[in-house]
């Protein structure tokens, strides 16, 4: 089965390092929004977590209407930015608000897992972070 | 080249209700870095010393640095640089949390705030715009509230907000800015947003933030996060104890150390600490660590939900200065009603610091027979350790109403108020109400309260090497030249803009590293020290013309009156030190006997009279 990243939100601190880390890793700039994990703060409640669940059967997959969505051999959906066209099907496919726009680039943006490397567990150093299923 | 910044200054004039885009230059951006710098150059040409810090002409400057918005560990404060109701002079503070990330993000280095509303507004700035917004509705809500309605009016959650409560309405002097889980706690710069009638302001932005060297800034960043493993693994690690129970960690320690201002500086020691310190609190009620944008300290301890004798309250606090302000300086043993203290400097948006201070006094005053004891009431006695009075007088500081009015002008004013021999023992200087620490005590804090440009700051100044006996207390030997090289060092970060705690940790040579590499920029340690030390001395020169002169840089008569459990092998204070250490002090800042900067000093700093 697929691996994704698993948030403890009981350890969280919300530091959003993990964003951070995301959206330098896959696109040499900081922000948020070019992140494929997102942490909501809702204090003095846990924050949320947003993320994608990597789906057996993912939602998001058959609603682009231009197959700017892959499947990666280690079964993990893959958005092709230079095919994403920002319509945002796949947002509204899925049903645990695990793919988000990005509004300054126009293209739709999730986790990757990084190819398996799941790069932002070297920056939590609260251990709120970890690849399972 | 410098790519880390949105190279933008937006300017909201309040009164002609207009906001502008300004360009910032290549040469203001290299001589000035950010945060600290940014806001105290702008703010000394364009305000003058004279104006009035609660009329229009004062200007208050919200800035962050190259570093902010980025990976780099330790670096979400935002600077605010304004002109001090409290002081009379000039004033910089901060707040951590995630405000700066969303300035950074919106792709302004500096928002400039000047003029004033004529009814309360609040401005809100998003992809779609920035507009001033009338909100009389929100006049007397707690800041939080405040923060709530202007989230819910933009309808996205990646705003961020600063307000004021009720205190900043108010003009209580020592009005904090609120920040989400953060404050702008000192100087009162919560009456100054205040005066100009802006309760609120949210920002959120979608920009890029970049760096100007991808691979070297990594690298600068692996080493700088190497560095924060390896000091939180010590034992010893100061920043590994904030992390689990906050900034209140070392209460044992410190008053162990007899270091611990109890009873209005009567005592170095407090009986009861271990039952207000940091351990305390995260034994009793329900906490959990939160951190500031890209922080791994998370030294933010929040507690929710706490059951008080006055209210159920949730509050991220308090921090060490509020145990020492509101607790041993009160003789308050009572944990719960410092976290409901906490509660309502939060909801008015007060500075924990300052108002503790004043409840302190108003206590000792009432102890020595100058004030009534039941100028609060009848059915409360002004006394130490009664947690009822210092809620009580909270709530009427916040309203200005009776004795809170009085108080709500600061020691200093208030001590000219009373009389009555008042002003001897008001602990105060330059009108900035003492930080945690003890003049008596520490050489090094003897030289930073009397000389710190913002009044008695604890913020510069060597209080680990003392506290741990690296240096000891009572010497006097280069003291006070320390203290003015890390008054430069603190001021050079400020700039990018660091935490105070991550000099605990980082070497000079990292800072500079990681904005060398954001920026492009070509720092040495050494210019980026003098950078610091330019700054210091615009703040000076401001607060000269400002009438704010050598005479100013002194200790009250309090600070000379040995507490009755002063340690026997230690030497409290003399005025004989205290000469000497100004007399250093002036000497190493190159300064003339008066401390005002020579034309000498300011040719070498680039900086004209």
């Amino acid at each position: 089965m697929t691996q994704r990243l698993l948030v403890d939100l009981e350890k969280c601190t919300e530091c959003r390092t993990c964003e951070l880390q995301c959206s330098f890793v896959h696109f040499g700039v900081f922000n948020p929004n070019k992140s494929g994990v997102r942490i909501i703060a809702r204090w003095p409640e846990l924050p949320r977590a947003r993320v994608c669940s990597q789906c057996a059967d993912p939602a998001c997959l058959p609603a682009c209407p231009v197959e700017a969505l892959v499947r990666t051999a280690q079964g993990v959906v893959q958005v092709l930015y230079a095919q994403c066209t920002g319509c945002g099907n796949c947002i509204t496919a899925c049903p645990y608000d695990g793919v988000w726009l990005d509004p300054l680039s126009g293209v739709a943006v999730k986790c990757d897992t990084c190819a398996g490397r799941f790069a932002c567990l070297d920056t939590c150093f609260v251990g709120a972070l970890a690849a399972g299923e | 080249m410098l790519e880390c910044y949105g190279k933008k200054l937006l300017r909201v004039n309040l009164t002609r209700r207009t906001i502008t885009e300004e360009p910032l230059s290549e040469d203001f951006i290299r001589r000035w870095v950010g945060g600290m710098g940014f806001g105290t150059r702008l703010l000394t040409q364009e305000v003058a010393p004279t104006a009035d810090p609660l009329g229009p002409d004062n200007k208050l400057f919200i800035s962050v640095g190259p570093l902010t918005g980025t990976l780099a560990p330790l670096f979400a404060q935002t600077c605010i640089v304004t002109r001090s109701p409290l002081t009379g002079g000039i004033i910089n503070t901060y707040a951590g949390g995630h405000l700066g990330g969303a300035i950074k993000a919106s792709g302004y280095d500096v928002i400039a705030i000047e003029g004033r509303a004529n009814g309360l507004v609040y401005l809100l700035i998003t992809p779609d715009g920035a507009r001033i917004v009338d909100c009389p509705e929100l006049a007397g809500r707690s800041a939080r509230q405040a923060e709530e309605a202007l989230k819910m009016a933009a309808g996205r959650d990646d705003l961020h907000t600063l307000a004021i409560g009720l205190a900043g309405e108010n003009r209580v002097r020592y009005a904090s800015v609120i920040s989400e889980t953060r404050a702008f706690g000192r100087g009162g710069a919560g009456a100054v947003l205040g005066a100009k009638n802006l309760k609120a302001m949210g920002i959120a932005g979608i920009g890029d933030v970049r760096v100007a060297d991808q691979n070297a800034f990594q690298v600068a960043v692996e080493v700088a996060y190497q560095t924060l493993r390896d000091n939180l693994a010590q034992p010893w690690s100061l920043l590994a104890g904030f992390g689990r129970v906050g900034t209140g960690s070392g209460m044992g320690l410190i008053n162990e150390k007899h270091a611990l201002a109890t009873r209005h500086h009567r005592l170095t020691r407090f009986a009861q600490a271990e039952e207000i310190g940091g351990q305390a609190f995260a034994d009793r009620f329900p906490t959990r660590p939160i951190a500031c944008l890209g922080c791994q300290v998370h030294c933010g301890m929040l507690h929710s939900p706490v059951k008080t004798p006055w209210s159920e309250v949730w509050t991220r606090g308090p921090e060490y200065e509020t145990m020492y302000s509101l607790g041993s300086l009160c003789c308050n043993d009572n944990a719960e009603m410092l976290l409901k203290a906490n509660d309502q400097a939060e909801a008015y948006g007060m500075d924990t610091l300052s108002l503790g201070v004043n409840v302190a006094f108003a206590m000792e005053c009432a102890e020595r027979g100058i004030l009534p004891r039941h100028a609060l009431g009848d059915d409360v006695t002004l006394e130490f350790g009664q947690p009822e009075a210092t809620i009580r007088l909270i709530d009427m500081i916040a309203h200005r109403q009776g004795l809170g009015d009085t108080l709500a002008e600061g020691v200093r004013r208030a001590a000219q108020t009373i009389g009555q021999g008042a002003e001897s023992f008001a602990l105060q200087v330059k009108g900035m109400e003492f930080a945690a620490w003890m003049p008596e005590r520490m050489r090094g804090i003897a030289v930073t309260f009397a000389t710190a440009n913002r009044g008695a700051c604890h913020k510069r100044a060597p209080i680990g090497a003392e506290l741990m006996g690296f240096l000891p207390m009572d010497g006097l030997e280069g003291r006070a030249a320390l203290v003015a090289q890390i008054q430069d060092k603190v001021n050079a970060i400020f700039t990018l803009v660091a935490c105070r705690f991550a000099e605990f940790a980082l070497p000079l040579g990292q800072f500079v590293a990681l904005l060398n590499t954001a920026s492009g920029l070509d720092y040495t340690e050494a210019q980026f020290v003098r950078l610091g030390e330019a700054i210091w001395n615009l703040e000076r020169l401001h607060n000269l013309a400002a009438g704010i002169d050598g005479s100013e840089d002194r200790l009250p008569d309090i600070c000379f009156t040995v507490p009755a459990d002063f340690p026997k092998d230690s030497k409290p204070l003399t005025r004989e030190d205290f000469a000497t250490l100004l007399h250093d002090y002036y000497a190493a800042r190159g300064w003339d006997a008066l401390g005002r900067p020579t034309p000498e000093r300011l040719a070498l700093l680039g900086l004209q009279a």
